[in-house]
Parts: C-alpha cells; structure tokens; sequence
C-alpha cells in the first residue's frame, strides 16, 4: 500500500473534476497528451509529451496537488513514477487486474476504458496515448480469455451464487428462502438476490427480524411453524439458525422432497453447528452446500489464481514487448528515412560538384559513380540504422536514441516522427 | 425397389473426411480443457462447417447418382442424413444459446453414424422400399426418432457428470456444461420430440407389416421378431423416461440414464435392421 485511505479519499477524482483537470492540463501544457485514471484504489496520470518538454514529473505532482487541494508535500512520498517501457508495462498490468486487491476482478477495465474515453471526450489523448490505450484493453481481455484469472470466486456468497447457476437455468420462477436473519444470511440474500428469484422468504423465530430482512430485499417474512411448507416451495434454501441441532434431519427432507416433486432444490448450510444432518444431501435432487464446502471452493480458487496470475503475467510481458516493438518501429521509421534522405541528398551534391570538374564523364560513368556513391552512403549507415532499430530500453530510452539522432544530424524535429517516445508518468496512489 | 448403388470411391472420401474434420475438432475442443483459449476453439467451429458440408455433399452426389433426392433411401445415406441432422442440431445450439461442452457428447454420436455409414455403406448398401408415402413416412419418422433420442442420450450424459460433480462438490476447474435445469429440460424435449417420431415409426410400421401379411419380411412370426421387440422395448423405456412430470421418483439422474439406455437400444436395433442378415 502506497497511500492511506484518508490521502485517496482526497486525491480521488469525480468524472467532473477530471473533466475540469485534463482542460486545465490541456490549457497549462499544449503540447501534451493526458489521460488521468481514478478509482478508490489509484489515481494516475498517464502523460506524453516530447522529450525534454512538459510538463516534468515535478509539475505533473504539482498540478495534481493543486487540482485537488492537497499540498505536494502531504502526498509525495506516496508518489510513484514511471517512463517509457515501463509505463506500458504497469498499464497492461493495471487494465489486466494484476495490479488489483483482487485478481481477476473485471471493475478495473472499465474504469480504465472511462479515463480513457474521458481523454478522447477533452481531446488530450493523441497519437501516443490512443494506441497505448486500446492496447491495454485488447491485453486485458487476451488475459481474460487465455488464462482462469478471472475464474471462480473470491467469498463463500459469490461461490454459492456461481453453485446456483450449475443448478438452475432460470430464477424469475424460483424461491430463494432464509432460515435465519443474521448477518451471513445477510450476506448471502444480498448475492442471491442479485439473481432475480421470484419470491424471497425470511423465516426466522423472531418475526420481526425476519421482517426487517425480508424488507431489505423486497421478500416476505414468514412463520417458522410453517417450514415444511415453505421448504417445498423453496429452491434455494439458506439456513443460519443459531441452533445446537440439525433442525432439518433426512428423514424430515425426504418428505418435503416428495411434496416437491423431487424437483432439484440447492441447500446452503452457514450455520456452525450445522442445521442440515449431513445425510440429507443423500436424498435425490438434492445439493446440500456447508460452510466448509464454500470455504474450500474459495481456498481452491485462489491458489488457482496464483498459477493464473503467473499466465497472465507472461501474456503481459510479452504484450509489453510486442507494443514497445510496434511503437518503435512507428517512431523510427520517419526519422530514418529522412537520415537516408539527407545522406544521400550530400552525397548526390558533392558528386555532382566532382562531376562538373572532370573534362569527359560519359553518361554511363555518371551512373557508375551514382551508384557507388549511393551504395557508400547505404553501407555507412547501416549498422547504425541496424542499432537504433534493435535498441532496448535496458540501456537507454528509445526517446533519448531518437532525440540524439535528431541533433547529431540536426534532423527536422516538426510532427510525429520526432515526438520523443512516451514519458508515462504513472503518478498515482495505489492500494 | 429402388436399385442398390453402393457409394463411389469420391463419395466415400468425401465421408471420411468429414469423420476427419469431426475428430480432429473434437481433439481441438478437448484440448481448451488444458489450453484454454479463443483459438482452439476458434479452430474447431469451421471444421464441423466444413465436415457437414462434406457429408451433405457426398449425400446429394449419391442421391444424384440415383437420380433420386430423398435422402433416406438406403442404408449409406440414411446414417449420413442422421449424422448430418445431429452435427446441424449442435451447431445450432452452440450459436443460439450455447451449453458448453455439448458437442464433446453429441459430436462422437454423429462420428459413429458417419464411420457406420463409411463401414457397412459398402458392404449392405441395401436400397428400400419407397413405393408408398407410409413407408416414407414409417422411416422419416423412425430415423428423426433415432436423431432426437442421440440428442437427449448426449445431454444425458452431461446431466449425470454435471450432477455427479455437484453432488462431489468436484467443481473448482472443472469445465462447465450447463446448468443441470437446462439439460434436464433439452432431454425433455428431445425425448418428446423423439418419442412422437417413434410412435408415428412403430404405427406406419404396423401398417406396413398388417398390409403385406405373411408377405411381410419379418415372416409369419413377425409380432416376436427382434426387430418388433426391440422397438417396443425402446418407446417403453422412453415412455418412461417422458412420464418424470406425472412419475417424478424417475426425474433428474434416472430420466438420463433412461435417455441413454434407450439410444443404445435404438442404435443397435437401426444397426442389427440395417445390417444383419435379414434384419430388415
């Protein structure tokens, strides 16, 4: 953790300020691109501009600061910065939930497709900042599809929802009941509702318990007296008494089973003693769940997200490189032809110069001599043209090979092909 | 009687093709189990186009070459047409409102039919009898019949492994295949479907036989033959298994396990009536 709560709570942009702040950076600093990411965990600012222009990181902390009220010195310790390859790196991984409290949680696409839609809407997302984006959403849906992070479930209530769905196809004709109306059942009729049933039943011993959960979720409360009936009306069924005795023997369900038809009925036992006797899942059509069961399904899932966090992470890296790859490529390709260009144009004028000293140069001796001089140029250049293209950022920026080569051979510096590579700064607070 | 044309080598290349494109699909589905992941099964969906555009092919070429174009006119193109059917009814599935893993269980059905057809197409190409709409219709009837009652048997299948893993609480990384509401509800309706056909199948049958008397080639003991008994033994079983709404002690496992008792019933009568001697 990088920030305290109190310090993201105060640093956390509303769709409207980060409306305002990327006009107000757009305003401050022409020349650059922003996308500005807020969530409860994060807030970041992905930034592109040319090398050895702004903002710098400094300003960037600044204004950052200065949008939300918060001086530099409350936050800078919490400050991270990255640039270049490693700016790609940390957006994949965050678009990917691999940056996430939870993996595999899907919130964190979105909300990095709003920061970037936000960007496109205020106009700061340019030619660096478009493809980076739209990248990371393609990896982050790669990483989705090809590994099982985003499999499985992460609390015994989203198991037991995930359970339900193995059973049930459709719940708009479905009876969820709860014997109970403590917090776990809480817990439970909160995910389980989300499901849509057609009824939802609280029976409890104190009725206006029942009542008071029941109305929480739009259900009905009703009599413990009647729990035979209402169990053979039910499909799910969510018990958590406070009982020191299986209050539902087999015997018992055997009955209310016939009653039913033995139509499938999914049983979720949270009470600790159990109030299902544990031979009750032997009766037909019936899929008894307890805490345990739950727990080690939660267990299970998330030592298997370990090995699919490991998937993922490779996918990324090789993401990484294939997009650094791309844009280099991208970013070169002009700067080398015009180094081509301005080679071969000294190249022709000073054969050209030579040419009109000598007395005889037959036509078919000129093109001899074009031909040697433009093979001398090409041969000059190369292994340099070959070093720059396979240049990593392991020992210098690509920005700084192509700033370099901008000034050594004092290259025109105007458009997109001499934008400096992508000076990410992933500003942020991440939790 | 129209004639007995066995199939042509072309033909014939054209079926085990389509039984190639259908394995090796299958193979690639299977594979998603440990390599999960859009291309495998991107892969394997073309295949089992192209596999039923080659058995729908070799069927109009041998119906061509009879001049003929009802598909069921003997035993070659009979099973193709059944195969072709269950592989369409799959595809179909899948794009409609997919299960997954469904074509794991229907496809080796349709692999079987199509390998019979490729095996015993040769051997007993047998043309029947098609002088009279009632005996179309008894085997239209019949065959559908055999398509559903694969279908439900497959889903059954599934219903029994699905319900197998919840009952062992057997379920972090295993695949999924549906809820078991939903198979349960497609075996339904594949076992009515199949059993309306069957009844239409065994009462033209009937007729069939009635009309020729003694005549008939099932013989003059024609109510004890295998092919009578086994028949009967089929739409009992499936009698059953369509009564779990009235008689719910036989929903849920039992009704699949009924499912697919009756298919392996039904297949082997359509095979002993195609292909024993004297069967048919």
């Amino acid at each position: 953790m990088t920030a305290s709560l109190d310090l993201r709570e105060r640093l956390v942009f509303t769709p409207q300020q980060r409306k305002d702040a990327l006009a107000a950076l757009r305003r401050q600093f022409e020349q650059c691109e922003a996308v500005l990411l807020s969530t409860c965990n994060r807030v970041e600012l992905y930034v592109a501009r040319q090398t050895h222009g702004h903002p710098k990181q400094l300003e960037l902390a600044e204004f950052l600061g200065q949008s939300r009220g918060v001086k530099l010195e409350e936050f800078q310790s919490s400050l991270y910065e990255k640039s270049e390859r490693d700016v790609v790196t940390h957006l994949f991984s965050v678009a990917s939930s691999l940056d996430s409290m939870v993996l595999g949680e899907t919130q964190i696409l979105g909300q990095v497709r709003e920061a970037y839609d936000a960007a496109r809407q205020a106009g700061t997302a340019g030619p660096m900042l478009h493809p980076l984006f739209q990248r990371a959403a393609a990896v982050a849906k790669q990483v989705m599809s090809q590994t099982t992070l985003g499999e499985g479930r992460t609390s015994v209530a989203t198991v037991a929802v995930d359970y339900a769905r193995r059973i049930f196809d459709v719940f708009s004709d479905k009876t969820v009941l709860s014997i109970g109306a403590g917090k776990m059942a809480r817990l439970m009729l909160t995910n389980l509702a989300a499901l849509k049933p057609r009824k939802l039943l609280v029976c409890n011993r104190d009725r206006a318990k029942a009542e008071a959960l029941a109305s929480e979720f739009g259900g009905s409360a009703v009599a413990m007296e009647d729990l035979a009936d209402h169990l053979a009306a039910s499909d799910i069924v969510v018990s958590g008494t406070g009982s020191s005795e299986p209050i539902i023997t087999r015997l018992f369900f055997e009955v209310v089973m016939r009653r039913r038809r033995y139509r499938p009925v999914f049983l979720i036992d949270i009470a600790v003693p159990r109030d299902l006797a544990g031979d009750v899942a032997k009766v037909e059509n019936v899929y008894l769940y307890n805490m345990d069961d739950l727990q080690q399904a939660v267990m299970a899932t998330r030592s298997q997200r370990g090995a699919a966090a490991e998937a993922a992470a490779k996918i990324v890296e090789r993401e990484v490189h294939e997009f650094v790859a791309w844009n280099r490529a991208r970013m070169m390709g002009p700067l080398i032809d015009q180094l081509y260009q301005k080679f071969h144009a000294v190249a022709r004028e000073e054969l050209g110069r030579i040419v009109g000293k000598l007395s005889v140069v037959s036509p078919q001796d000129q093109r001899q001599l074009e031909e040697l001089t433009r093979r001398i140029v090409n041969k000059l250049l190369h292994d340099p043209v070959q070093a720059l293209r396979e240049s990593d950022s392991d020992h210098a920026p690509m920005s700084q090979y192509l700033h370099a080569i901008q000034e050594l051979f004092k290259l025109n510096s105007d458009g997109e092909s001499a934008i400096d590579g992508a000076e990410g700064n992933a500003s942020g607070h991440d939790a | 009687m129209t004639a007995s044309m066995p199939p042509n080598a072309g033909q014939f290349a054209l079926l085990w093709g389509a039984v190639g494109l259908l394995v090796s699909g299958g193979g690639m589905s299977l594979a998603q189990l440990w390599k999960p992941g859009n291309a495998l099964r991107l892969a394997a969906k073309p295949m089992a186009y192209f596999a039923i555009c080659l058995a729908m092919a070799a069927l109009v070429w041998h119906g061509w070459n009879r001049r003929s174009w009802l598909p069921v006119e003997d035993n070659f193109e009979a099973l193709v047409a059944l195969a072709v059917v269950l592989v369409g009814f799959t595809l179909y599935v899948q794009h409609a409102k997919p299960i997954p893993g469904l074509d794991w269980f229907l496809m080796p059905i349709a692999v079987l039919m199509l390998a019979a057809a490729g095996l015993f197409g040769e051997i007993k190409p047998g043309a029947y009898q098609s002088d009279e709409l009632w005996r179309l219709a008894h085997r239209m009837s019949t065959f559908g019949g055999v398509a559903a009652f694969g279908v439900a048997a497959g889903v059954g299948a599934m219903y029994l492994i699905a319900s197998a893993r919840l009952r062992r609480k057997n379920l972090i990384g295993a695949s999924p295949m549906g809820s078991l509401e939903r198979l349960e509800n497609l075996t339904h309706w594949a076992v009515t479907f199949g059993f309306a056909l069957l009844t239409i199948g065994i009462v033209t049958g009937l007729i069939k036989v009635l009309k020729q008397g003694s005549n008939t080639q099932l013989g003059p003991h024609w109510m004890t033959s295998p092919k009578v008994i086994l028949a009967f033994t089929v739409w009992v079983v499936y009698a059953i298994a369509l009564h779990t709404p009235i008689t719910p002690a036989v929903r849920g496992r039992k009704s699949a396990i009924l499912s697919i008792v009756g298919f392996v019933l039904i297949f082997a009568t359509m095979l002993a009536v195609l292909y024993m001697p004297g069967g048919r």
